[in-house]
């Protein structure tokens, strides 16, 4: 109910549910409100024009136009309705087949479906009348056979998403019969699919019926429907040229109402398409290599959107006007003094356009060559205060106040899922060289040199081999290096790695984490690292500051966090390592074995 | 190699005549012998042996690739064996065959626990009919209401929040319907897949002590995970898998304090700790 609210708030949508309302009644009672005998012939009277008898005129027997047009839209609405009921029974059936069935129906269901798409609607269902005798009803099963696989198609997607989850999975663990399964799991998430492809469909049933009563098919004249009208109407063209209007016009609102209808439904947030929302804070986005514009003061700007078609991942950092902040006293750290740092984040606040605040005022502190670690919870405002560093906020999220100072000229960074920031279907070194000439104005010959040193350079060896690879045939940590490779290829001041390692194994997570190391120390970078992994940034950075809820609730160098938390959240955190983490676990062997020892006089094994 | 096929009802337990402590009064939640599993002709799994006791928690420590899914799937019967046995609370279910497994399924002996409870959990469905979605399967009407009550009090989730949604949960309490769901019907065997890598920190703990609880009230546990921190806090014993093979099969404390086998070394080299 909530849905049809919704929706009845877009004008557009108002007005088309109006028009099929209004068409729904007068399928109801069109006969009753016809002002004549759509039937009825007056030879004295033929071809009219428009009269207070006879509103639309008279056609060439006579008959009034408005009353047959009244009366013809029972006809020509139901049997359209019939040929999408079949289609959707058929469809949505075959859909669930496909999806639930044993492997060799759905071989069947494939190929049956493949051979229908091929058929040619009109010519099949004046064939069928053919075959079964001149019959409306024939004629839109026919026509109801051709378009099941449409949803066949669409139901299918749908249905597969479902049929995937783990919640499918989990009942069927339990044995829940299938049936079941698709009449509490899955139809109710198909219902919007089901709506917005039975309203096109219906628009484009409309049109085949009136194009087979206009030549003829499956109704026998004298009973009136709207293509039989335009087609009668047609005859007398010369004589009567806006005859046709009325039963074209007919046709053409009722189509256009359905398929604007089936628009609207396919936006509402209730359709659920895209049901699982995520939190905005944590929609990653990309940026590695880094621009070339200085400042004493920088703002980020001119992030690429997602639809951008450039290959490589690369985020400019350009000066811009430095917004009149709320900058107030730099916040007086444990640490180095404020002269030293590359970068400064005053008061930061980030808000959703909801007037929601993601971020609360934060200060942060970079000082040059130093890493910095910024540990946090998905929600806890550290991805939105990088991405407001990189000028890279989703939309809908902007920043309400702080200032952000960079003192340096370029920010390389890293991201998770490194395998999507490259395209799935362009060799990697085409895309490397590619963000390598953009970015740093080389040739194609010296960014393929570049490119090798590069890649060589962050351990990969045989780059060469590398380069003609496509992103799926390498692994997590074989990608994040060529992207810590692009990163530090501009020389940048600052590494910003972003749950860097958060998607890899711990191997490789040790691995990539050793690489960030050497080349912190061999680029001389800053370091600003974002994790929820406390042992993480223990390792990598020398301060930390721990977010929750859009603020810094802890600060300091690492080993002083670690091993006098003073907030209750961190002290949770580091519990959770000593408690639960190999620590404990080595502790209580230690203990057991000394126990052991200390009473039996032999030591465990 | 002894092949104990009773069937187990209700209380009634089978004894296993293996090498077990012979003290242990049921069935193994969980026997698997000479496990190997095929994709085509890639093999992922090889000649894998592995049993979880009731009331035990096994840790299974494999990275992507090393056979740990499949091996899950395999004991609830969603991938084929190629050769070896499975026996799931003492039956044979690598030789069950539909109407079988939709009977043991029904009786609710085996059970998963997922990564990510918010694409475990149906979003339109409250805790209380998630967990229902498994008690009624078991029992019907009001036992069936009374079950899953008696699940949600045991992992500790507070009745005001029966009638929420997922998206109304926090991590840890949509873990925990998750987790109430399973043993809503009383398994055997309980295989947790990463139960908490999905979840912050300030969660894990409320979920780790709600599968202790499990486990202590003589549900076997099978925790898969790529990180063995995760694990040293709950698991009796932890098991390495690597490339398909077992290659370290040892107490918790033994295998991150004194790892045998080379690839267990660098694995535990690799875990980062907060350790100075």
């Amino acid at each position: 109910m909530t849905a049809l609210r919704t929706l009845l708030t877009r004008p557009s949508a108002a007005v088309a549910l109006a028009v099929l309302v209004i068409v729904a009644l007068v399928v109801a009672f069109g006969e009753l409100i016809a002002p004549h005998d759509p039937l009825a012939q007056n030879t004295a009277d033929v071809l009219a024009g428009p009269s207070a008898a006879h509103w639309l005129g008279t056609d060439y027997l006579g008959r009034d136009i408005l009353s047959r047009l009244l009366s013809g839209t029972r006809l020509s609405v139901l049997a359209a309705a019939e040929a999408v009921l079949v289609a959707l029974l058929l469809g949505t059936t075959a859909a669930l087949t496909a999806v639930f069935g044993p492997r060799p129906i759905r071989w069947v269901v494939e190929r049956v479906v493949d051979s229908f798409m091929a058929l040619p609607f009109i010519t099949f269902a004046v064939a069928i009348g053919a075959l079964l005798g001149n019959s409306i009803h024939a004629a839109m099963v026919a026509v109801g056979v051709l378009a099941a696989p449409t949803f066949v198609r669409v139901v299918r997607a749908a249905v597969l998403r479902t049929a995937q989850s783990q919640y499918v999975e989990a009942a069927r663990l339990f044995g829940v019969p299938v049936v079941r399964i698709v009449l509490t799991h899955v139809l109710p998430r198909i219902v919007p699919v089901l709506l917005v492809t039975s309203a096109s469909a219906l628009a484009a049933s409309l049109l085949v019926v009136a194009s087979l009563t206009f030549l003829g098919v499956g109704v026998q004249p004298p009973a009136p429907t709207w293509g039989g009208m335009l087609s009668a109407d047609l005859s007398y063209l010369a004589l009567r040229p806006f005859n046709p209007i009325a039963p074209a016009l007919a046709i053409m609102v009722t189509v256009a109402a359905l398929g604007i209808l089936a628009d609207r439904i396919r936006d509402l947030p209730q359709a659920g398409i895209d049901a699982d929302a995520e939190s905005a804070d944590e929609t990653t986005r990309d940026t590695a290599a880094s621009g070339d514009d200085t400042a004493e003061s920088v703002r980020t700007a001119a992030a690429h959107g997602p639809a951008d078609a450039e290959p490589g991942p690369e985020q400019e950092v350009t000066s811009g006007s430095e917004p009149a902040a709320a900058s107030g006293a730099v916040s007086s750290g444990a640490w180095g003094t404020a002269s030293d740092d590359l970068l400064t984040i005053d008061g930061l606040r980030i808000t959703a356009e909801s007037g929601r605040p993601l971020v609360r005022g934060v200060d942060l502190r970079v000082p040059r060559g130093v890493s910095v670690g910024i540990l946090g919870e998905s929600g806890s405002g550290k991805t939105l205060t990088v991405k407001a560093l990189l000028g890279a906020l989703p939309d809908g999220v902007e920043v309400a106040g702080g200032s952000i100072n960079f003192a340096g000229e370029r920010i390389g960074s890293v991201f998770q899922d490194p395998a999507t920031w490259f395209a799935p279907h362009l060799t990697l070194g085409s895309q490397i060289d590619e963000v390598l000439r953009h970015a740093q104005g080389l040739t194609r010959v010296e960014a393929a040199e570049r490119r090798r040193e590069l890649l060589t350079h962050v351990g990969l060896d045989d780059p060469d081999r590398i380069s003609a690879q496509y992103v799926h045939e390498l692994s997590g940590g074989m990608i994040q290096r060529i992207l810590l490779a692009i990163a530090v290829s501009g020389e940048p001041d600052l590494l910003v790695a972003d749950e860097a390692t958060t998607a890899l194994d711990v191997t490789v997570q040790a691995e990539v984490l050793g690489l960030i190391r050497r080349l912190r120390a061999e680029h001389a970078l800053s370091v600003l690292m974002i994790s929820h992994d406390l042992a993480v940034l223990a390792h990598s950075c020398e301060y930390l500051y721990v977010f929750r809820d859009g603020v810094i609730v802890e600060a300091g160098p690492t080993d002083q966090v670690l091993r006098a938390p003073q907030h209750p959240y961190t002290r949770e955190l580091v519990a959770d390592h000593t408690v639960f983490g190999i620590e404990a676990v080595r502790r209580a062997a230690a203990e057991a074995a000394e126990e052991a020892e200390a009473q039996t006089g032999v030591r465990q094994p | 190699m002894t092949q104990t096929l009773i069937e187990r009802t209700g209380a009634e337990s089978a004894v296993s005549t293996e090498d077990r402590d012979s003290s242990a009064p049921a069935a193994d939640a969980l026997r698997v012998q000479g496990l190997s599993v095929r994709y085509g002709a890639r093999t992922v799994l090889h000649d894998v042996d592995l049993h979880v006791g009731p009331g035990e928690v096994v840790g299974l420590i494999g990275e992507s690739g090393s056979g740990k899914t499949s091996l899950a799937r395999t004991v609830l019967g969603l991938v084929p064996a190629a050769a070896g046995s499975v026996e799931v609370a003492g039956q044979r279910v690598d030789r069950f065959g539909p109407p079988q497994w939709r009977r043991f399924r029904r009786a609710g002996h085996a059970q998963q626990v997922f990564q990510d409870p918010l694409s475990s959990l149906d979003g339109r469905f409250t805790a209380l009919r998630s967990v229902l979605v498994g008690t009624r399967e078991v029992v019907r009407g009001a036992e069936a209401t009374r079950r899953a009550e008696d699940a949600l009090r045991r992992v500790g989730l507070a009745e005001r929040l029966w009638n929420r949604r997922p998206a109304q949960l926090s991590g840890g309490q949509r873990q925990r319907v998750a987790i109430a769901r399973a043993i809503a019907v009383d398994p055997a065997l309980l295989v947790c897949d990463e139960p908490v890598s999905a979840l912050d920190a300030s969660s894990r703990i409320e979920v780790v002590r709600a599968l202790a609880d499990v486990a202590r009230s003589g549900t076997g546990l099978l925790v898969i995970s790529h990180d063995l921190s995760s694990l040293g806090a709950i698991a009796d014993r932890v098991l390495v898998l690597h490339n398909g093979h077992i290659v370290e099969d040892g107490t918790a404390a033994q295998v991150l304090t004194a790892p045998q086998h080379p690839y267990t070394q660098t694995l535990i080299a690799a875990i980062p700790t907060i350790a100075a």
